[in-house]
């Protein structure tokens, strides 16, 4: 693999400043970390990680990378972003990863892998964007693919609240438990790609629900539901008959 | 024709894709006729700069079509970077 797609190296000074927004999300958002599988963390202090949320909010980019701090993962961030003067400035002395959605591209997905056999961590929402209708958008299967390709298991995590700043519910994250990729030999990567992500969204969507039933509708998203919806059932079914 | 560079390249997709050798040929719609996803040309773009240091991104997506037509464009890329 050539230079282009090696991972980033982080300055001492980004390390530095990202500590320092570390610490404000933790004093602003206060995040409460609730851990559904305890011995997930023996697991990945020694394994490499996808870390895959939903995404509800800008914040959650940063909320996510102080919560996995200790992993010190990457996390992709879309070119609009990256490109931008300033932002992405700070978005790359932070581990940010450009993903571009518009083209062809795998220069993340050559960065990603390169870093999980190197051993490291990288923090991806599947969604491809910003839920703004109301509930949680499709995954898409690029994580997943990642995890087929490297063996790296994918930690699934639900992001619920509407980040009050200082005041109010505290800004929550449920983390699973690893999603080892066992994908058959005689299998195709991508194919077993679309079932894992179905895996993952269904996950996903379990933890969220757990900490909607334990802390209630706080309006994280606008069509929220006492149980898995109906279309993820519907899908996972279809990807089980595949 | 560079026949050296059409097998490395079909050596590349049974292997990363997991494709069975026999079901297709250099003219091979990919995605029509072999129903590859979208999420395999990452692994066609990565594999493609592993094996001739081509980079592929932002390429068009007729490029993807099949064995023949990624060959080209390793052969003009490799041309130009020569």
């Amino acid at each position: 693999m050539d230079n282009k797609s090696d991972a980033p190296k982080q300055p001492f000074y980004g390390r530095a400043f990202q500590r320092l927004i570390n610490a404000a999300a933790y004093i602003v958002l206060r995040p409460d970390v609730e851990w559904e599988d305890v011995s997930a963390k023996t697991y990945l202090k020694n394994n490499p990680a996808i870390f895959v949320c939903n995404h509800t909010h800008h914040f959650d980019g940063t909320f996510a990378g102080a919560v996995f701090d200790r992993y010190r993962p990457y996390t992709l961030v879309m070119r609009k972003w990256y490109d931008r003067k300033y932002v992405g400035r700070l978005i790359r002395l932070c581990r940010g990863i450009c993903i571009d959605l518009n083209a062809a591209d795998a220069q993340w997905y050559q960065t990603c892998i390169k870093i999980l056999e190197n051993g490291g961590s990288v923090i991806i929402f599947p969604e491809g964007a910003i839920a703004r209708d109301g509930e949680m958008l499709d995954f898409k299967s690029g994580a997943a693919m990642l995890s087929a390709v490297t063996g790296a298991a994918i930690v699934p995590a639900a992001i619920y609240g509407k980040y009050n700043i200082l005041h109010g519910h505290r800004q929550r994250i449920l983390i699973g438990s690893p999603i080892k990729p066992e994908c058959p030999e005689n299998m195709r990567r991508s194919r077993y790609a679309a079932r894992l992500i179905k895996d993952t969204e269904y996950e996903v969507h379990r933890l969220y629900n757990v900490l909607q039933m334990k802390y209630g509708n706080i309006g994280t998203y606008w069509r929220e539901t006492d149980t898995v919806p109906d279309y993820i059932n519907q899908k996972m079914q279809e990807v089980n008959l595949v | 024709m560079n026949t050296e560079i059409r097998e490395k390249i079909k050596g590349m997709l049974v292997e990363n894709l997991r494709l069975n050798e026999a079901d297709f040929d250099y003219e091979t719609e990919l995605f029509e006729e072999l129903g590859l996803d979208s999420i395999d040309s990452l692994e066609i773009i990565s594999g493609v700069d592993n094996l001739f240091g081509v980079n592929m991104n932002g390429a068009d997506r007729e490029y993807f079509q099949s064995v023949e037509s990624i060959a080209k464009y390793v052969e003009t890329h490799m041309e130009e970077q020569q």
